[in-house]
């Protein structure tokens, strides 16, 4: 396993993950090629076959599709399909263990709301 | 590409050595065109199985078929599989007395696909002495001949021994990348038995664990992966999400409680969920202590 | 079967002839060179030489040659069958040459001659070509029984090697002079039975190493 990969979670989630990042960063552009599974295998080290669920999981999303005989492409409208999926998943993977973590320090729920507040206003 | 149909099964095979039980009731099923790392213990019967799946060692009771045929004294069956064991330093006599060109020679007498040139790509990029009496190589060189044997046989299915026994990381990390550039070209099968586990685990399309003579696990390793985690926290804390799934290993430290638990993926993010426990994913190296440690390690 | 012919024949038959040729080369070369007390006692030793390497190279097959060939796959019916041709076509080629260096000193015009023994019984007394036969197959079944013995059971195996190191030379003897002479006298009955027990042991040693090869298995 291979440069940014981790241990942490599941390699075939990564990938999607990872190729997700790079089309909100715009390293990859609608109707662009993405890398195929051969390439991204070599490139951390992994089964092909890991690399094809990523990328499967990807094209069930309708964020990537498939070019017969070419490879795997960006799908229109991508970008806005990842931010979508990411929102939904926002309030289970953020909101929650930050309640949780805000809990356990027994701050109050308004506590926390300021402190949300506050972080919001930090970065405009 | 290589389109065999072959399927390599074992059904109940037994094998002991004396009073020794190795091998008991052994079913294990290889699909063609995967890559299986097969791991075990120290003396888990590795070895034996590998033999007696490529017909080379006896077994006391069982069959093993390769597209339905016995691979027995089967020239047919044997040609589509290749062997490449691990070789050892403490064989002085009998097959280590050979050199290592001897060696290959052989293979290219025995083994229907061997690629001459690539052998001889590997031997150069290896730097190994083809005149060097085999117990004269150091650890690492004995492991790049089995990575060479098993890589230029070209078989349908290749199985490979302890490859990266004596290797440095580096020499590991380009075995890993031969292996799958070859694997990518010719998606032919291999199984590759190891005891660096971490590192080949995400090489490993499928996953085989072979302890106390049966196999454990035969399965996608991500899968396998997926239904264990440590729960730590709490000990009551975690007595509670515990309840319903598998507990593998409890560690105790104060009031502090960590379990290695196995359960569906949803069962488990649901039991992390619900109390202040944390959940910490296993790799496949933790998870395989978990299955076969046969004690409290964590 | 033709992949393990080829492997015995490049363990085997080659080193085993080709020394064997070698030697007998050399031998010659020394008779041209005309040192005759040299070139005997080469020349001589010549069928003892081919008995030693076919011994050996046989013991080498089983010790090693058999488990590296099953270990690339190859069945073990082609494999003890192999050795049985391969050892059948050793035996013909080793008399083939014996035979042929024992013809030379006669086409060379060497008038020492009768003192060449063995060598010379053999270049005129074709009788005792099937005789020699039986010792060279002998010599190839024992070294390969032997090889296997040493595998298993180290002081058996070490104790066959020994026995037949000491009985070579004598075997040799035997074997090329008993038919000759048995032309001359009436010794009937010892031919018969040194055929019997020369080709027996060999059939037995061969017998033997084919059930073990047909059993064999890497660990």
């Amino acid at each position: 396993m291979h440069g940014t990969l981790s241990d942490q979670s599941l390699i075939y989630l990564q990938i999607a993950q990872m190729l997700e990042d790079d089309i909100l960063r715009g390293v990859y552009r609608e109707e662009e090629q993405v890398p195929s599974t051969n390439e991204l295998a070599r490139a951390y080290n992994i089964n092909p076959a890991t690399a094809a669920k990523g990328i499967n999981l990807l094209v069930g999303d309708g964020v990537l599709y498939k070019r017969r005989g070419i490879g795997m492409f960006v799908s229109p409208g991508a970008g806005e399909k990842v931010l979508e999926k990411r929102r939904a998943a926002f309030y289970d993977s953020y909101v929650r263990p930050l309640v949780r973590e805000g809990r356990s320090l027994k701050l109050s729920s308004q506590a926390l709301l300021d402190m949300v507040a506050k972080a919001a206003q930090e970065g405009e | 590409m290589m389109n065999e149909t072959g399927v390599l099964k074992a059904e109940g095979v037994c094998k002991s050595y004396g009073q020794n039980t190795v091998l008991s009731g052994l079913d294990l099923t290889i699909q063609p065109g995967k890559i299986y790392g097969l791991i075990g213990r120290n003396g888990a019967g590795k070895t034996t199985l590998l033999g007696i799946l490529t017909a080379q060692n006896t077994m006391d009771a069982g069959a093993v078929t390769y597209d339905g045929q016995p691979v027995w004294e089967n020239q047919w069956a044997l040609d589509h599989l290749c062997f490449s064991r691990e070789l050892q330093a403490t064989l002085v006599s009998g097959q280590n007395a050979q050199r290592v060109k001897q060696y290959l020679r052989a293979a290219e007498d025995f083994l229907p696909h061997w690629d001459g040139d690539y052998a001889r790509r590997l031997l150069e990029e290896f730097q190994l002495d083809p005149k060097k009496k085999i117990f004269q190589l150091s650890k690492g060189q004995m492991s790049m001949v089995t990575i060479l044997i098993a890589l230029a046989s070209r078989a349908p299915i290749t199985i490979l021994d302890e490859p990266v026994a004596g290797l440095d990381v580096v020499m590991r990390e380009r075995f890993y990348r031969l292996l799958l550039e070859d694997y990518g070209q010719t998606g032919r099968t291999f199984i590759v038995s190891t005891h660096i586990i971490e590192e080949a685990a995400s090489v490993f399309e499928d996953v085989i664990i072979l302890d106390q003579g049966r196999i454990l696990e035969n399965c996608p390793t991500e899968e396998l992966v997926a239904q264990f985690a440590y729960l730590t926290g709490r000990e009551d804390e975690v007595d509670l999400a515990c309840r319903g799934l598998q507990v593998l290993s409890t560690q105790q430290m104060g009031r502090r409680k960590t379990c290695a638990v196995r359960g569906e993926p949803a069962a488990l993010s649901a039991a992390a969920g619900a109390g202040d426990v944390d959940l910490v994913p296993m790799n496949l190296q933790k998870v395989f202590v978990a299955l076969c440690g046969h004690g409290d390690e964590l | 079967m033709k992949r393990c012919m080829r492997f015995l024949l490049r363990l085997h038959l080659l080193p085993a002839a080709g020394v064997s040729l070698l030697f007998a080369a050399v031998s010659l070369l020394l008779g041209f060179w005309g040192d005759i007390s040299f070139f005997r006692s080469y020349y001589t030793a010549l069928p003892l030489v081919v008995v030693v390497l076919l011994f050996v190279f046989a013991a080498s097959f089983t010790t090693s040659g058999v488990s590296l060939a099953l270990s690339m796959g190859a069945r073990r019916h082609d494999l003890a069958a192999s050795m049985v041709g391969g050892f059948l076509l050793g035996t013909i080629v080793c008399v083939a040459l014996t035979v042929l260096t024992a013809m030379v000193p006669a086409l060379a015009g060497w008038t020492d001659r009768d003192t060449y023994g063995v060598m010379l019984l053999l270049s005129i007394s074709p009788v005792s070509w099937p005789m020699l036969a039986l010792v060279y197959l002998l010599a190839q079944g024992a070294g390969a029984f032997a090889g296997l013995l040493m595998l298993g059971h180290k002081v058996l195996g070490v104790i066959l090697i020994a026995l037949f190191w000491a009985l070579a030379s004598g075997l040799v003897f035997v074997a090329v002079m008993i038919p000759a002479a048995a032309l001359e006298t009436p010794l009937g009955v010892l031919p018969v039975a040194l055929y019997l027990i020369l080709g027996g042991l060999s059939v037995l040693f061969l017998l033997l190493t084919g059930r073990w090869v047909l059993r064999a298995v890497v660990r």
